[in-house]
């Protein structure tokens, strides 16, 4: 795409969310609230019925087959002006793989519900002793006749509460190389012998948990792939996912709210020079990260969409962003003065549908749930430490 | 021993029994169960802390207490900082007491923990700026007007010390929650101890109900006594993250080794050993410069530990978080309590920067 059909692409963006964003969830959004599944459902949708929900899937797939660019333009203004994300699990990671990998039978059985955001997927790869270590997962599945026997239990399953199914890595065979006896099974949450059990975690919420299997039986249908075809078919998923990784809309959005606090604090009679003067180096350097991890993050997709080797460039989008969206919070922490230190969970579910404003109390616990929550984004999804080894092995490798 | 400070005898019994009440009545569960209650229990604890004498150790002979210095305030905050305490022991007593027996006023019932307070002074980011809300004169009483915001405890005080700016400058009241005109709105804190905001609308308060001290000093004397008790709980509390983190990397297991093996993981072990001396350090500093005559000197002295516990302390309970993984974020795990505690510490007794601005105010660096 030209540079010109991407900005008028951008701005189409724009006018669409701010037409079609129910006031609501803008208004939750805005207000930084915990959105609800039926938030997520509402959206996905809306931009379903508009053609956009299947934006990165190939034409083939029966997709819109944007380009890297126009995906990351979609996904920067989408967060930005505050849709809400897309929730991966379904359209982004088991809809691709069933395309690829699926059968017949288990495309024509669960694209259509994946498509409608009617039926609502969870990701089952970590485990109590395998998180880094994916590998060394050990979730059994045993061939009995036409069924699998699973045993095991699945740890950080986000949103695994709202889930009708599971895209699992198992393991069916223990004996050789530990990757090699991966496999991935569809897993209908609602089989017998499947219990949730709820994680809060450091901000006061629950989004996470760990997801326990006793003797549950899974139709033998539902293996994606052949036995042990696992670790590969989780391999070319997470490759669909290195375009979100730095997540760089809502960063912004943030930024916003950072310039708009800071803008009240340097106008504020009350404040000291001194302290105003640091105030203001610390938004500098925070404007500097977001605007080098935006170029970095343009510099990339560009790259790609010319055929640059990924290498490591998911693994430094993943270390700049996290630890961005670090900094960005602490910031947005410390600009709320008196209120630096509030933080009630049950804020981020306060009703938004009334009149008024949020009060000072209310927007710290936004920020200072920004700042908890943004301790789990190093963690989750292959930590800082394994995205460093990465880089380094590449760029070892690269120097010869 | 405590900070590497020369204790008496009762202060290293204190430190002791103290250290023994945390590992026995502050598991994390029981700490759970009270405060996810609705309402939450933050006052558990308190009748057992009053038994214990922590009171009397932060008071003066003179105030009827048996401690009231730095060393006591160190022992009290340091061995008491593991257990996550949310009780207002240290602003009841530690501070509020001391206000009110420099003002001559009883404190018996403070130390015997049948009165708590909290102290309504900060108003922005800076709490050794003078307080800005008004308290005209009206004959026999003052009307105050204005909002105390976030105020740690004020949920769960009987009554407060509130500044003001009176007609002669700052001024100091010992006034009832329950004041007509007073509006509270219950809030929390990051560590789940609770706060809220003090609307004053034209609360009547008789002229006798003023503390009769100088409040600038009274004030500034109050606040280092806070600096200095969360640097020394700062201490101890990256002491007691370390603690759990490195016993953590020797147990966990992923690659087929302990993460203990791993050198990027070690690097960031030693870092947090060495920010752990480097809080504990500065901590000592702190408490050796309370004891000190008032002086520039010693409020930087104390300013530059603040804000070196503050630096030391967080890197060490964001750095636990990370090696504890996913287990680190889990609200079950001590670590992101710990790492929660740290966030606190770091904006009571104004905002990290609003320190930073003044220390480069005394030192001179800034043109002001």
């Amino acid at each position: 795409m030209s540079d010109d059909s991407i900005a008028e692409f951008r701005a189409e963006v724009r006018n669409f969310i701010a037409q079609s964003l129910p006031d609501d969830i803008r208004e939750k959004v805005r207000r930084y609230r915990d959105l609800e599944k039926s938030d997520y459902v509402r959206w996905q949708k809306i931009l379903q019925d508009r053609g956009w929900f299947l934006g990165s899937w190939s034409k083939d797939w029966g997709g819109e087959g944007w380009d890297p660019v126009q995906q990351l333009a979609f996904l920067q203004e989408s967060g930005e002006a505050g849709a809400p994300m897309v929730i991966p699990y379904g359209v982004s990671m088991i809809g691709p793989v069933l395309n690829k990998f699926g059968t017949d039978a288990q495309k024509e059985r669960h694209l259509p519900g994946i498509i409608s955001s009617d039926v609502w997927w969870c990701q089952g790869y970590s485990e109590p002793g395998a998180g880094s270590d994916l590998a060394s997962l050990k979730t059994m599945a045993v061939r009995e006749g036409d069924h699998y026997r699973v045993n095991g239990s699945k740890m950080w399953t986000t949103e695994a509460h709202w889930a009708d199914w599971m895209h699992c890595l198992v393991r069916t065979d223990s004996s050789g190389r530990k990757q090699d006896g991966i496999s991935f099974l569809l897993i209908d949450m609602e089989t017998p012998g499947i219990t949730i059990r709820p994680i809060v975690t450091i901000d006061g919420q629950h989004h996470t948990n760990q997801v326990f299997f006793d003797d549950v039986m899974v139709p033998a249908e539902n293996l994606v792939g052949e036995e042990g075809a696992g670790w590969s078919i989780a391999k070319f998923l997470l490759s669909h996912e290195r375009l979100s990784i730095s997540d760089t809309g809502p960063k912004l959005r943030l930024m916003g709210r950072l310039r708009a606090m800071n803008a009240k604090v340097q106008k504020d009679p009350s404040v000291s020079a001194g302290l105003k003067a640091i105030l203001a180096q610390r938004m500098v350097d925070a404007s500097v990260q977001i605007e080098t991890l935006r170029a970095l993050e343009h510099y990339f997709v560009e790259g790609w969409a010319k055929g640059r080797p990924a290498g490591a460039d998911a693994s430094i989008l993943k270390v700049r962003g996290t630890e961005i969206l670090q900094a960005l919070s602490e910031l947005a922490v410390d600009l709320q003065g008196p209120y630096a230190a509030t933080h009630d969970p049950v804020d981020l579910h306060a009703d938004v549908t009334g009149e008024g404003e949020d009060s000072a109390a209310e927007m710290a616990s936004a920020m200072a749930h920004q700042y908890l929550y943004g301790r789990c984004w190093t963690i989750f999804g292959g930590t800082n430490e394994i995205q460093r080894n990465i880089i380094a092995k590449v760029a070892f490798a690269s120097a010869g | 021993m405590t900070l590497q400070l020369p204790l008496s005898e009762e202060q290293t019994m204190l430190h002791e029994m103290l250290s023994r009440f945390v590992s026995e009545r502050c598991d994390i569960e029981a700490r759970a169960a009270n405060l996810h209650a609705n309402p939450p229990r933050r006052m558990a604890l308190w009748e057992e802390l009053c038994e214990l004498g922590v009171p009397s150790a932060l008071l003066s002979p003179e105030a009827g207490g048996f401690g009231g210095a730095p060393e006591d305030l160190a022992v009290v905050q340091y061995a008491l900082a593991p257990g996550l305490l949310v009780e207002p022991i240290l602003v009841s007593v530690g501070l509020c007491g001391r206000m009110l027996d420099a003002a001559g006023r009883s404190v018996e019932a403070v130390a015997a923990g049948e009165v708590v307070y909290a102290f309504a002074h900060q108003e922005g980011f800076d709490p050794f700026n003078a307080p800005q809300m008004k308290a005209d004169a009206d004959g026999d009483v003052f009307v105050l007007n204005g909002l105390k915001p976030a105020v740690r405890h004020a949920d769960v005080a009987d009554r407060l010390i509130v500044s003001a700016n009176g007609p002669d400058g700052t001024i100091l009241f010992d006034l009832a929650k329950d004041a007509a005109g007073l509006t509270v709105t219950p809030s929390r804190q990051i560590d789940a101890a609770g706060s809220a905001d003090l609307h004053f609308e034209g609360v009547r308060v008789a002229k006798k109900d003023h503390l009769d001290c100088d409040a600038e000093a009274v004030i500034e004397d109050a606040l280092l006594h806070g600096l200095v008790a969360i640097a020394a709980e700062a201490a101890s509390l990256a002491r007691a993250t370390n603690r759990d983190t490195f016993e953590y990397l020797g147990l966990r297991e992923q690659f087929g080794t302990k993460l203990a093996q791993f050198q990027a993981l070690q690097h960031m072990a030693a870092d947090m050993a060495i920010a752990a001396e480097e809080v504990a350090a500065q901590a000592h500093t702190a408490v050796v410069a309370l004891g000190r005559k008032a002086s520039a000197e010693r409020n930087r002295a104390i300013l530059v530990a603040s804000l070196a516990c503050d630096a030391g302390g967080r890197a060490v309970g964001h750095a636990a978080v990370q090696l504890f993984g996913g287990m680190g974020v889990s609200d079950e795990t001590p670590v992101s309590h710990y790492a929660r505690r740290f966030a606190a510490m770091r904006a009571q007794f104004g905002t990290t920067d609003a320190r930073a601005a003044r220390l480069a105010q005394i030192e001179g660096f800034g043109h002001e």
